[in-house]
């Protein structure tokens, strides 16, 4: 298939009625939640996931992928006008966008932070036009020992690469591939670690697992801070506020292309989503630019290259979780056990199988993007009212609706005692400096690492060496080391400069 | 308590974890050979590795010179945290006896103390916004197959 029969294909597909509608309520549904300072894409996802069960498969992964890049959109205006990241990925655009609210300029920042995210996203979904055919194929030829060590790397870029110590993330990861084994053994149809529980027999329920790390314990230490908080009102942010002058949008060009440009190609591979690429590109604007002391003082292209870079790295990393069944940001892993729900295997055969499904999903990220823009203009002043609600009447809310997503997935009370297990393992995690982010990746790689490695020994008769004998999974094995082995030697060598 | 401290005890917690999978791997489900994996191998390399870093996660702490960095990122939140978690933990026995309805007000009700100087006014409020909302929404709209209220239970 050619490009323009992928995009055609995909384009009446994105633009059909039904799915159309489901984009536009994801991306708005999406930014809402954005906005509203302690949701993050994991609580937003979790929390509409059980919804898009009931829509067809196109039509629910559009609208969680809509979800997706919505609430990273509205993340942004809640760093911007109040110094709160909605989520993580967006803390960097507090470093510049606040200041810029205090100058009088939060009009210009957020329409800049708009443009910036769309022009990020567009560069991501146009080399997931060019490449993802050519990705695919390619890996059609692989066997389940390059799967093998394809999913390792991802699982040990995700942990080292993510920040904090290597150590923990490591931890984590180990700790997700170890829940992911509870549940029936595919291969021999054992019952391994339900402990005599009937529902833990098809395996822990992701949402309750990815709630319970992420939502609740955001929820829980949230709550002193954001109570306390007086929200101040930041006047209303008129259109015309939002025009930039001449000298502004010439300085926020260059800075949003290279944003997208490094957050792209960082972000295709697994396990480096918009959170590191936002602080790289940051770092890199800075020094660059002639006068670096302006930055945190509201310098623009502070916030226009961030905020480029992470919307394309989080789009980006639909190309390994797409083209490979690798997800890319942990978030990602989630979308790919929703299409393993409606019964869709991911991997290389997806755009030959389901070209619909996948090209219609592809544009319909174009098409939501372009929603987003346009919709955000207009509504921007309602986004700054929602900011105002406080967190008092938020938190009970979220709660209540955390325990009935979690309940509605399979509709068993027992799910909400595991939410509140893992909400306490997931607050454990907070207080002591582990990232929950790479369990939820070994969670959902986990079972498909261990088949792909049973598969490949069973083939080899026992003979490990094969995953270095094959050239493309000794490449792939060669970079986990790579991984593992950098920041060892980094940390040994720079104890040697220090005068002890 | 330091992150010195935090690491020993996490990486203890890691490594006694991973050892008990290790135990419950071998004894409890075949191991087989390399070429023919069973159900208790895969665990096994896997809780094996997890308390090996949980080890090393304990043992680099112990290595490194106390109070070296004592950063304190999180405080731990007593209030809301055992509030909250006793909120979700009422969730599905209130919805077992009594239905959706009562859960909702209950989660609710109780959570609204996780923060000092919750109000009974706005409280009330909220919680009656909330039970609207969710019939709405789960009931009409979603119809899930659940008792709201439940009249006849013992």
């Amino acid at each position: 298939m050619t490009m323009l029969e992928a995009v055609h294909l995909g384009l009446s597909e994105a633009l059909a009625l039904e799915n159309l509608l489901y984009c536009l309520i994801g991306a708005t549904l999406g930014t809402f939640l954005g906005v509203l300072p302690g949701i993050g894409v994991f609580v937003s996802i979790s929390l509409l996931f059980p919804v898009t069960l009931h829509l067809s498969p196109t039509a629910g992964l559009i609208m969680l992928a809509g979800l997706y890049y919505g609430t990273l959109y509205g993340g942004s205006t809640a760093s911007i006008l109040l110094n709160v990241p909605g989520t993580p990925s967006n803390a960097v655009a507090c470093l510049d966008g606040y200041p810029m609210t205090l100058n009088g300029r939060g009009g210009v920042a957020l329409l800049i932070s708009s443009v910036a995210s769309f022009v990020g996203g567009s560069f991501a979904i146009l080399l997931l036009l060019a490449f993802s055919t050519t990705i695919a194929e390619n890996a059609l030829r692989f066997q389940s020992a390059e799967y093998f060590s394809l999913m390792l790397l991802g699982l040990v870029a995700a942990s080292v690469i993510g920040g904090g110590s290597a150590l923990k993330g490591l931890a984590s990861v180990v700790l997700g591939v170890l829940l992911g084994t509870v549940g029936m053994d595919l291969i021999s149809g054992v019952q391994r670690f339900d402990f005599g529980v009937s529902t833990l027999a098809d395996g822990i329920p992701i949402v309750a697992l990815a709630m319970g790390l992420f939502g609740v314990p955001e929820v829980i230490s949230s709550i002193r801070n954001q109570c306390g908080r007086n929200r101040v009102p930041v006047g209303s942010v008129s259109f015309r506020s939002m025009i930039p002058t001449r000298d502004e949008a010439r300085r926020s060009l260059l800075p949003m292309l290279r944003g997208s440009g490094l957050g792209g190609l960082l972000g295709t591979l697994p396990g480096t989503g918009g959170f590191i690429t936002s602080f790289m590109s940051y770092a890199v604007e800075r020094k660059l630019a002639r006068d670096p002391e302006r930055f945190g003082r509201g310098a623009i292209e502070g916030l226009a290259a961030p905020e480029a870079s992470n919307n394309a790295a989080d789009q980006a990393a639909f190309i390994p979780t797409l083209t490979l069944g690798i997800p890319g940001t942990p978030v990602l892993a989630i979308l790919l056990g929703v299409m393993i729900i409606h019964g869709i295997n991911p991997g290389p055969n997806l755009v030959f199988e389901e070209p619909r499904l996948f090209w219609g999903l592809v544009m319909s990220f174009w098409v939501g993007n372009i929603i987003l823009l346009i919709l955000n203009v207009p509504l921007i002043g309602i986004w700054v009212k929602v900011l105002m609600i406080p967190y008092r009447f938020l938190f009970p809310t979220i709660l209540v609706f955390v325990c009935i997503g979690t309940l509605s997935v399979n509709n068993d009370p027992f799910d909400v005692l595991v939410l509140a297990g893992f909400a306490a393992l997931g607050y454990g995690f907070r207080l002591s400096g582990y990232s929950p982010a790479p369990l939820i990746l070994g969670f959902v790689l986990g079972p498909m690492l261990e088949e792909n490695l049973r598969r490949t020994l069973l083939i080899s008769r026992g003979d490990a060496w094969v995953f270095v004998e094959r050239p493309i999974s000794a490449v792939i094995l060669g970079l986990c080391t790579l991984i593992i082995v950098y920041p060892v030697l980094r940390a040994l060598l720079r104890r040697r400069h220090l005068p002890s | 308590m330091n992150t010195r401290v935090k690491d020993v005890v996490s990486g203890g917690v890691l490594l006694a974890v991973g050892l008990l999978v290790l135990q419950s791997a071998l004894g409890d489900y075949r191991v087989g050979t390399f070429a023919r994996m069973g159900p208790g191998l895969f665990p096994a390399l896997v809780g094996g590795l997890l308390a090996g870093l949980g080890g090393l996660i304990a043992i680099t702490a112990l290595l490194r010179a106390p109070g070296g960095s004592a950063v304190s990122d999180e405080t731990f939140e007593r209030r809301a945290f055992v509030v909250v978690l006793l909120a979700i933990t009422l969730f599905p026995f209130v919805l077992i006896r009594l239905g959706m309805l009562p859960a909702v007000v209950a989660v609710a009700v109780i959570s609204v103390f996780a923060a000092p100087g919750a109000r009974p006014l706005p409280t009330l409020m909220l919680v009656a916004a909330l039970a609207v909302v969710v019939w709405v929404v789960f009931g009409v709209l979603l119809q899930l197959p659940i008792d709201f209220v439940r009249w006849h239970w013992r």
